[in-house]
């Protein structure tokens, strides 16, 4: 998955982006994958699954815990744009990938990893593979 | 061309719910599933949805306020219906949570209305429509309700989709004008007696068809839910005039595989009837239900067992003359249901299942004590109706059936069977301990066969490796089944020898 992440960055973003040009495109991934979440958790289920992501991300990127204060509000993707804007350009990049999986390992932790992979795939079909996982019953 | 429109009733996939309903679900009707918290509204309609959402025609299912749908894809996607690979192809989830909170009534119906134009679905599910209600009367004392329902309604019908609204509603509240409105009115109940728990399904309403009546037990598993419809009986057909007792006389006989006990009984079983075989603990009645499953057996006839003292194992293996090899051949079916919290209609519904399955023609219920134990609390209360329905369907589908009951040995008086059920058998064989001459000494008697004639008399009978064996008639004394019997000779004077029952 981080990979992945890794190449939309770089595809949005350009190889030798600046922090606000990171900033820029890992929000607009967010907001692409919380467009195709919220039909399905609603509002309030994106805006938990934004604000544990960034609580768990936080001891990585102290600076994060700022942007999760400013979820009550609704706008946690300005205020982690605004804390990777002032980042260097790799941690910048380090900490978008990071906040992106971490968003993923926490929808998949409530609705499995299968689904989380087939709305992966809707936002991104040539990044990730939407195939069901083989399971056992 | 026939002038009426015909319904096209859809199958639920709900095993046992479109006999339920009736013959299935209308399609294009507008529903309300309604219940208590917990009782198993979502899982439903989910089931539903998953069995007949398609690609062409997919389902859409709002979710309103109430339970987060974070947590409802959760725990739905336990059940082996629910099939991820549908989510957002033939099964679309839209969250409308925003809507009501800050739209109102007709920021709902415009969102819904926009959604239902764009998909074309065929089922569409609003859930919680309880919390929609609610939501409207925080707004504007919920005015707008009833145009909102009566428009919510005529649109989907319009857009041809085959609707369900779920909610928490109250018996109490069936004044409210979504019930009027509704084509559909499915109410799911879960009753709590004493450390029992039983959910009932109750279809109030289907317009344009006749759903079977009253209270219908289903249990909720891994695979979803399954009805067990309470049977309604259907009426017995009039038999030709003079035709009934020519019928009774050419009916064939089961033979019950035991020398001596076939001809007490006149020839057997009558077919398709039903026999009780009680006596006390450890007389021999699951020996003689076992000779009865291997003699059908012997004959190219299957057979079901429904334990409900033993496990399956333990009973083919210990009961005396052994089944264990016809079980592993498929001759022979054995049940054991869940105990202590089953309905009779789910019983029932394991017996037809696996008489349907195997062809089966010996049908061996043992034993009544048992199963009345294994019973949730609130079935006890009418077992001897809901047995009477029981025996009644599974002779109407021309099986034999024996049953066992454990009777206490009493002599202040005489009985057949501690439920009072011995008037719903067709037969009934009788066995007793007796004290003979210092020995305990096993007896049996056929007390009934209905409308044929059969032995009157007490025959001693004994248990080997064999499996049992009748003996000769007890002659010579009277009273053994009263506790003070006394010997008389053969001109019915003198007596010869003394005997006592235990």
């Amino acid at each position: 998955m981080e990979p992945a992440f890794w190449r939309l960055l770089a595809r949005q973003a350009g190889t030798e982006a600046d922090p606000p040009a990171v900033a820029a495109a890992a929000c607009r991934l967010l907001e692409d994958f919380a467009q195709h979440l919220t039909p399905l958790i609603g509002d309030a289920g994106v805006a938990a699954v934004c604000g544990r992501s960034l609580q768990l991300a936080e001891p990585r990127f102290p600076g994060l815990a700022l942007a999760r204060a400013s979820g009550e509000d609704g706008e946690p993707c300005t205020h982690v744009q605004h804390f990777l804007e002032h980042q260097d350009p790799v941690v910048a990049t380090k900490a978008a990938v990071t906040v992106l999986v971490v968003a993923c390992e926490v929808l998949a932790s409530f609705i499995g990893e299968t689904l989380t992979r087939l709305l992966l795939h809707e936002t991104w079909p040539d990044e990730f593979d939407g195939r069901p996982t083989e399971t056992t019953t | 061309m026939t002038d009426k429109v015909p319904i096209r009733r859809l199958s639920t996939g709900v095993p046992g719910l479109d006999a339920v309903l009736g013959g299935g679900l209308p399609e294009f009707s507008f529903n309300v599933v309604a219940g208590a918290p917990g009782a198993g509204k979502t899982t439903l309609v989910q089931q539903i949805m998953f069995a007949l959402a398609r690609h062409d025609r997919p389902a859409l299912y709002f979710t309103v306020l109430g339970e987060p749908p974070l947590k409802m894809l959760r725990y739905q996607q336990q059940f082996e219906f629910f099939n991820i690979a549908e989510v957002n192809a033939s099964v679309r989830f839209v969250n409308l949570a925003k809507e009501a909170l800050e739209g109102g009534l007709d920021e709902v119906l415009r969102r819904i209305a926009q959604e239902v134009e764009a998909a074309s679905p065929a089922i569409v599910i609003v859930d919680s429509f309880r919390s929609v209600v609610q939501a409207a009367k925080r707004q504007n004392g919920g005015g707008d309700l009833q145009r909102f329902v009566q428009d919510l309604g005529m649109r989907l019908t319009g857009w041809q989709a085959t609707t369900f609204l779920v909610g928490e509603f109250q018996l109490t509240e069936t004044e409210d004008p979504v019930f009027t409105i509704a084509d559909g009115l499915l109410w799911l109940y879960q009753s709590l007696d004493r450390n029992s728990m039983v959910r009932k399904i109750q279809i109030m309403k289907m317009r344009g068809q006749a759903p079977i009546p009253g209270l219908h037990t289903f249990r909720i598993t891994n695979r979803g839910i399954q009805v067990f419809p309470r049977l309604i009986l259907d009426l017995p057909k009039t038999p030709p005039v003079g035709g009934e007792a020519r019928t009774k006389r050419q009916q064939p006989r089961v033979s019950v595989g035991v020398t001596g006990l076939d001809e007490m009984l006149g020839g057997g079983i009558p077919s398709g009837q039903s026999v009780l075989v009680a006596g006390p603990s450890g007389s021999g009645k699951t020996v003689l239900a076992t000779h009865f499953i291997r003699e059908g057996v012997r004959r190219g006839e299957r057979g079901v067992i429904a334990v409900f003292e033993k496990r399956p194992s333990e009973y083919a293996q210990t009961s005396a003359i052994g089944l264990d090899q016809a079980v592993r051949d498929g001759q022979v079916g054995i049940i054991h249901t869940r105990p202590l919290d089953l309905s009779i209609d789910e019983t029932q519904y394991e017996l037809t299942t696996a008489i349907e399955r195997l062809k089966a023609r010996r049908v061996v219920i043992d034993s009544l004590s048992g199963f009345e134990l294994a019973l949730a609390p609130t079935f006890r209360e009418d077992f001897r109706e809901s047995l009477y329905r029981l025996v009644a369907a599974l002779t109407g589908m021309g099986v034999t059936v024996m049953m066992t009951a454990e009777l206490e040995d009493t002599y202040s008086h005489l009985r057949f069977s501690p439920h009072g059920t011995a008037f719903l058998t067709d037969a009934i064989i009788l066995q007793r301990y007796l004290e003979l001459e210092g020995q305990l000494q096993r007896v049996m008697a056929v007390v009934k066969v209905r409308a044929s004639a059969h032995s009157k008399d007490l025959r001693l009978f004994e248990i080997s490796a064999d499996g049992i064996t009748v003996g000769e008639r007890v002659g010579d004394c009277e009273g053994l089944l009263t506790g003070s019997p006394h010997a008389v000779s053969p001109d019915g004077q003198r007596p010869r020898r003394r005997a006592r029952s235990r």
